[in-house]
């Protein structure tokens, strides 16, 4: 009768053992789940998912500020997937995407303030603040070779009823001429539509001569050609950058390259952040139906005519002020032609 | 003694199982059971509570097929302009609904496009495509063929 006794009272301890276990399990299992952050992370991954698969889904450039909080979480993007997590991918929640073929990405942000999610000419970017430009063009990647050895004539161009150009076009126009010759171009390469001020050799500087307004005819002798004009529209709303190519030439698509690059490389300098520029455009030109005054002998060149901003508005007086940054970004744009 | 519950053996040397083991061993079944239920429930109720309206996901899915220039989109060459909702007859094939759409088997929703009228088109399937559980829908578009414009009915098979 002891025996039993003892082996009765050890089934007890094994019976509530047994259930405390249970009810342990079954009530530790509901608290980690109803845990209000469990469904929190859940719906972060799948909102941030559907907004990656939205990327994929746009036509053009876009860029998305996500608005939800998520500054307590770590978040993982891979190419195909979004994991949110708190202290370790094991309490995570996960949700699939569906991306272009090839898509890669590899990124964990760690308790970040804000997302920005975007597509920009083709290419997916996730991060805290990703200073992407929405205007930036899609240059093509496979057309022409580099710059340097060609033969570059530079046209500032002139001011209405005036045939000197004006001061900031021969401004931005010396200011590319000097980044040019200072670091890339031999000067002897170098041709303008205006005369050039002799060579300073001591200095290694070559410029156009701003208050001469005889022209040149030196536009047979060039390979490039670049012309500058400020826009003068009669919307003062608008602050735009545009590049004429002549449409039908033989290198129109070498030119639509080059005038691609210029354009973006003035969109994304940082000195012009604080300036609204509203659009940019590549606009084809068909030489013999145009009321623009264009420089002889482009047709079968590399050519761009560069119109920058609006100089009837704000914003495009104070872009027109940025004479060395223009230059600086124009003179990169040329650099990275070819490479 | 042979009809009383006996749990060990008298040599000491077995272990004679009795009426109450096996009632733990199907305690123990049952409370496990129980136990994934109760898991199961508790990640629907999550899931149900982050549920994407209906269709939300497949239309983000429709937009990228009609919209991106990677999948079926119409794009002048010359100015690079993508025209939404214009089909270029040219990518309606499975090498390019692939190429935009890059599903694995895990992958959440499945699709198969046909065009109603077109003869000489034959219907695309995204990979994960297994004809189960499907929803149809349709969509008008315009087709760009060689040049040439006009209206047709995309036919959507939607595998969720």
């Amino acid at each position: 009768m002891k025996k039993r006794g003892i082996v009765r009272s050890m089934f007890l301890a094994g019976e509530i053992v047994g259930a405390a276990i249970v009810a342990f399990l079954l009530i530790s299992s509901a608290v980690k789940w109803s845990d209000s952050e469990t469904p929190y992370k859940a719906y972060l991954a799948k909102d941030m998912a559907l907004v990656v698969d939205a990327l994929f889904s746009s036509p053009g450039n876009v860029i998305i500020n996500y608005t939800q909080n998520v500054s307590n979480y770590y978040i993982d993007f891979n190419e195909n997937s979004t994991t949110v997590y708190k202290k370790t991918q094991i309490d995570g929640m996960s949700y699939k995407f569906v991306g272009y073929k090839g898509f890669e990405m590899d990124l964990t942000l760690e308790n970040p303030a804000k997302i920005q999610f975007a597509k920009i000419n083709d290419e997916i970017a996730i991060g805290e603040s990703l200073k992407k430009n929405l205007d930036t063009l899609k240059c093509d990647e496979t057309t022409g070779g580099s710059l340097k050895d060609k033969k570059i004539l530079v046209d500032p161009g002139y001011e209405k009823d005036s045939v000197k150009p004006s001061n900031e076009m021969c401004g931005i126009a010396n200011s590319f001429i000097f980044k040019l010759t200072n670091t890339w171009v031999n000067y002897l390469n170098i041709f303008s539509t205006r005369n050039l001020h002799e060579y300073d050799e001591d200095e290694g500087i070559i410029s156009i001569n701003c208050n001469d307004p005889s022209e040149t005819d030196e536009s047979s002798e060039a390979d490039v050609v670049i012309s500058f004009r400020a826009g003068k529209g009669k919307d003062t709303t608008t602050n735009n950058i545009k590049a004429f190519i002549v449409s039908g030439s033989d290198k129109e698509k070498e030119s639509r390259k080059l005038a691609c690059l210029i354009i973006n490389s003035i969109l994304e300098n940082k000195a012009f952040d604080d300036i609204r520029i509203t659009g940019a455009s590549i606009v084809p030109v068909d030489l013999e139906a145009t009321d623009k005054d264009f420089p002889e002998g482009i047709k079968n060149k590399i050519f761009v005519m560069l119109e920058i901003g609006n100089s009837e508005s704000d914003d495009g007086k104070e872009l027109l002020k940025k004479i060395p940054e223009l230059g600086d970004s124009i003179f990169k744009g040329f650099m990275e032609y070819g490479k | 003694m042979g009809n009383k519950k006996i749990f060990f053996s008298k040599k000491g040397s077995g272990f004679l199982l009795g009426k109450k083991p096996i009632y733990f061993i199907i305690v123990a079944f049952f409370l496990f059971i129980v136990f994934i239920l109760f898991s199961y429930l508790i990640l629907s109720n999550i899931s149900s509570t982050t549920t994407f309206p209906e269709n939300v996901e497949t239309t983000v899915f429709i937009n990228r097929f009609l919209n991106s220039p990677e999948c079926f989109a119409y794009q002048d060459e010359e100015t690079g302009r993508t025209y939404t909702s214009i089909i270029d007859l040219d990518k309606f094939n499975n090498e390019h609904l692939n190429e935009c759409y890059s599903a694995d088997e895990d992958s959440p929703i499945a699709f198969m496009l046909d065009l109603k009228g077109s003869d000489s088109q034959e219907g695309v399937l995204t990979s994960n495509w297994r004809a189960k559980k499907i929803n149809r829908m349709s969509q008008y578009v315009i087709i760009y063929d060689k040049g040439n414009f006009y209206s047709e009915t995309l036919l959507i098979a939607v595998q969720e």
